[in-house]
């Protein structure tokens, strides 16, 4: 292998690593901290309050525009929007249930995460031992794809319920009175379905590799 | 081989073939052979092509 491919794995497994211990961390200061935070409350206030974020679907609408007003362009006034988009809203309550909510969401995105940067890490260890084209590898990508698919299922049905939460529980019309918070079924996250398929694509590429290879070492 | 009195590991030696390789070879589960690689072989077997391939 050429010393430049030799370097670029390397960097490649370096950064994989990289990415693994940080969002192990990451995910181990956030639990500590989701226990520490109300107990130290709990001794100062006599309460135990929970600061955490949840995603949302919303929407920001259209300023309302007095009619009356004329703009001396000449040009009429236009409506201006932002359209639906997904969001974090952070939050403090005294409600552990809705701490118990948020958790599970930091649980869910974060083993979707340490899995596939786990199969990743397994696929360059391979490739750096040059041998690229195994089963071992496709088997990993195909894993990873059944991954992120699965979890774009559940992201939407988790900002759904989050949203439907926000909604009903928050005081959204009094602290957030620009946003409108839209829980709606979104079956797909678009993007990640693409990524699937892309990944899938390239397993295949790889599949016809493995042949060819296969073919390679029974050439005598 | 056997006319030859000859072993896989003398062959392999001889050819210039790993045993695994030449295995393959002997059992049939190659799937391509180089010119080259038949050519060695009937040099040291000293016989033809035809003596060591056979079409099923």
């Amino acid at each position: 292998m050429k010393k430049d491919k030799k370097k670029i794995l390397r960097a490649s497994s370096f950064l994989l690593t990289l990415a693994w211990y940080g969002a192990l961390l990451t995910l181990g200061l956030y639990l500590i901290g989701s226990a520490v935070v109300p107990l130290a409350t709990k001794q100062t206030d006599g309460v135990a309050t929970y600061v955490n974020a949840l995603p949302v679907h919303f929407e920001v609408p259209a300023p309302a525009i007095d009619p009356n007003i004329e703009i001396n362009d000449g040009t009429n006034p236009k409506a201006l929007s932002i359209p639906q988009s997904d969001g974090i809203i952070s939050f403090t309550t005294t409600d552990y249930k809705l701490n118990l909510i948020a958790t599970f969401g930091v649980l869910l995105y974060s083993a979707v995460i340490l899995f596939v940067i786990f199969q990743l890490r397994k696929i360059v260890a391979k490739v750096r031992e040059e041998k690229p084209f195994v089963v071992e590898n496709l088997n990993r990508m195909r894993k990873i794809a059944g991954a992120l698919f699965a979890f774009s299922i559940l992201d939407a049905l988790y900002v759904f319920i989050t949203s439907s939460i926000v909604q009903s529980d928050f005081y959204t019309e009094l602290y957030l009175p620009n946003i409108k918070i839209l829980p709606q079924w979104e079956i797909f996250n678009s993007d990640v379905v693409l990524l699937v398929v892309v990944i899938l694509t390239i397993e295949e590429s790889f599949r016809y590799g493995l042949k060819l290879q296969e073919d390679k070492d029974l050439t005598i | 081989m056997a006319k030859r009195k000859m072993s896989l590991t003398e062959l392999a030696e001889k050819v210039g073939l790993t045993l695994a390789n030449l295995s393959i070879l002997k059992t049939g589960k190659a799937k391509a052979i180089r010119f080259s690689t038949l050519e060695k072989i009937c040099e040291v077997l000293d016989c033809q092509p035809g003596d060591i391939l056979e079409y099923e």
